[in-house]
C-alpha cells in the first residue's frame, strides 16, 4: 500500500515536472525574436547534440531521474544538488538507469567463505588478484 | 518438515559444488589466456620508454572500508598539487547503496578542484609514458572475474621493465608491486579505464588536441572558474598553437567572460587558418556587435550564413539581431 502511494506520487511529480518543462521550453519558442547565441565549444566538440527541444527536454528529465536515483542509493539530500550539477549531460545519459550495473569501485571484502578458495586459487593461478597480501 | 528442507539442503550440495567448479574452471581459462600487451611490451620494448620510472611524491592513503574511490582520487589529486584528505572526497564520489564509486562521479570531482581529467588511450604503453612523464594514473580494474566482479580504483606510479612489474598505491598497501600481465588482466576486466588527473598548467604526456578538449568541455562544466579553464586553454594552445577547436574553445571563454578584444583577435586567428570556417565568423560576428562594431558584425555574419552548414540556424538569427540593432541605431 505504501509503495503504491510512492509510485503514484512519484508519477504525479513526473507529470508535474514535464508540464513544466513543456511550459519552459514552449514559451521560449513563442519568444517575439529568440536571442542570437553562439556557437558553444560542446558543440563544435560534438559533445553537444541536443539539437530537437525534445531532446533538451529528455536530457533535462534524465538528470531529475539521477537525481532521485542518487537519493534512492542513499546519498544525502544536500549534496545530491553538487554531485548532478558536476556532471556533462553525457555523463548523465550514461549513469541514467544503469546506476545499478555500473561498475562501483570499492570494498574487496566480504566475500562468502567458498569463493575465498576458489579467488586464492586462481589468485595462484594468475588471473584475478582480490587478495594482494597472499 | 526438517527432513525434507534437510534433503533438499543435500541436494543443493553437488550444484553448489558443480558451480563453484564452473567458476574455477572458467577463471583458469581466464589466466590462461595471453594478456597480449604485456607480452608485446616484454618482447618489443618501444624505444623512446625509459626501462624503469616511478613518480616521486605520490601519497599513500589506506583505504576505509569500502571507500578506494575517494582514496586513490585523494592520491592523484594531491600528486597534482591539491591539499585534500579521502575523508572530504567521500561526499563526493561515494555512493552508500553500491557501497562503492562510479568512474563519472571520480571524473567529475575531480573537475571540481579545478584538475583536467583525461581519459587515456586503452594501452600499457600509454600509462607507462604518463608515468615517466611524471603523471601517476588513476585506474578502475575488477580483480575478480567477469562473472564475479570486484570493482576496485587503484593508483598505478611506477614501473619496471626487467622485473616485469608494475607499482601501485592500492587498497591497504602502499608500493604494492604486481606482475603486468595480472594487472593487465584485471585492467582489460574494467574495459582499460585510466585518467591523469593534471592542473591547468600541465599537459598529459600522451593527449591528443581533440581529447584535450573533449576534456576541457567537460570541465567548464563542473567548474566555472575562469582563470583556471584560460590557464588550460593555454596550455594546449602552446603546444597545439593552429588547432582550431582549441582556439575556438579558448575564443568562447573570452567571449563568455566579455573580453571581446581578445575573443576577436582569437576568432580573426580561425579564420587566418580557415576563411571559409563558418562558426568563427558567426562568434567572431557577435563580439564585434558586443565591442560596439556592427557594421563588420554585419559583414561576417553574413558570411557565416553563406557559409552556413550545421549550425546555420544560429547564424540567421546573429545577423537578425545585428540588422536588427544597426536599424535601431541608425532611427536614433
Amino acid at each position: 500500500m505504501h509503495k503504491m502511494h510512492k509510485t503514484t506520487a512519484k508519477h504525479c511529480k513526473r507529470f508535474l515536472v514535464m508540464l513544466l518543462v513543456s511550459c519552459l521550453f514552449s514559451a521560449n519558442l513563442y519568444a517575439p525574436m529568440a536571442s542570437a547565441e553562439p556557437v558553444t565549444t560542446a558543440q563544435l566538440a560534438q559533445q553537444d547534440d541536443l539539437t530537437t527541444q525534445r531532446d533538451q527536454i529528455k536530457a533535462f528529465l534524465a538528470r531529475e531521474e539521477v537525481r532521485q536515483q542518487l537519493l534512492d542509493q542513499g546519498v544525502p539530500a544536500t549534496q545530491i544538488e553538487q554531485r548532478v550539477n558536476a556532471m556533462t549531460d553525457q555523463e548523465v545519459r550514461g549513469l541514467y538507469q544503469r546506476i545499478d550495473d555500473l561498475p562501483a569501485g570499492g570494498s574487496i571484502l566480504g566475500i562468502a567463505l567458498g569463493l575465498i578458495v576458489i579467488f586464492i586459487l586462481l589468485d595462484m593461478a594468475g588471473a584475478t588478484d582480490v587478495f594482494p597480501d597472499v | 518438515m526438517g527432513k525434507t528442507m534437510l534433503r533438499i539442503r543435500l541436494l543443493q550440495v553437488p550444484f553448489r559444488l558443480l558451480r563453484c567448479a564452473v567458476l574455477l574452471a572458467c577463471g583458469l581459462v581466464c589466466a590462461c589466456q595471453s594478456a597480449p600487451q604485456s607480452k608485446e611490451l616484454a618482447s618489443n620494448w618501444p624505444i623512446p620508454l625509459a626501462t624503469a620510472a616511478m613518480v616521486d611524491e605520490v601519497p599513500f592513503f589506506a583505504q576505509d572500508r569500502y571507500q578506494c574511490g575517494p582514496a586513490a582520487l585523494a592520491t592523484v589529486l594531491v600528486a597534482s598539487g591539491l591539499e585534500i584528505t579521502p575523508a572530504a572526497l567521500v561526499d563526493q564520489v561515494y555512493l552508500p547503496g553500491r557501497q562503492g564509486s562510479l568512474q563519472v562521479e571520480i571524473a567529475a570531482a575531480a573537475r571540481q578542484h579545478e584538475r583536467v581529467v583525461y581519459q587515456l588511450a586503452p594501452e600499457l604503453s600509454v600509462l607507462l609514458t604518463e608515468i615517466s612523464a611524471g603523471n601517476p594514473v588513476l585506474v578502475l580494474q575488477n580483480l575478480g572475474l567477469n562473472s564475479l566482479p570486484r570493482w576496485h580504483f587503484a593508483v598505478v606510479k611506477g614501473f619496471d621493465r626487467d622485473s616485469g612489474e608494475l607499482l601501485l598505491n592500492s587498497g591497504l598497501i602502499e608500493n604494492y608491486r604486481v606482475a603486468m600481465t595480472i594487472f593487465e588482466r584485471t585492467w582489460a576486466r574494467a574495459g582499460h579505464w585510466g585518467i591523469t588527473v593534471t592542473p591547468a598548467n600541465r599537459l598529459p604526456a600522451t593527449a591528443t588536441a581533440t581529447e584535450y578538449l573533449s576534456s576541457l568541455v567537460d570541465l567548464e562544466v563542473s567548474n566555472s572558474d575562469f582563470r583556471v579553464l584560460e590557464q588550460a586553454y593555454q596550455t594546449g594552445l602552446r603546444k597545439w598553437p593552429d588547432n582550431i577547436g582549441l582556439l575556438m574553445g579558448y575564443g568562447n571563454l573570452l567571449l563568455t567572460g566579455e573580453h571581446y578584444p581578445q575573443a576577436i583577435h582569437l576568432y580573426r586567428q580561425v579564420l587566418e587558418l580557415q576563411a571559409d570556417y563558418a562558426p568563427a565568423h558567426n562568434n567572431l560576428a557577435q563580439s564585434l556587435l558586443q565591442d560596439r562594431q556592427p557594421l563588420a558584425a554585419q559583414n561576417h555574419a553574413r558570411l557565416a550564413v553563406n557559409y552556413g552548414g550545421r549550425f546555420s540556424e544560429l547564424y540567421a538569427r546573429t545577423l537578425d539581431e545585428i540588422n536588427s540593432t544597426i536599424s535601431r541605431e541608425g532611427s536614433n
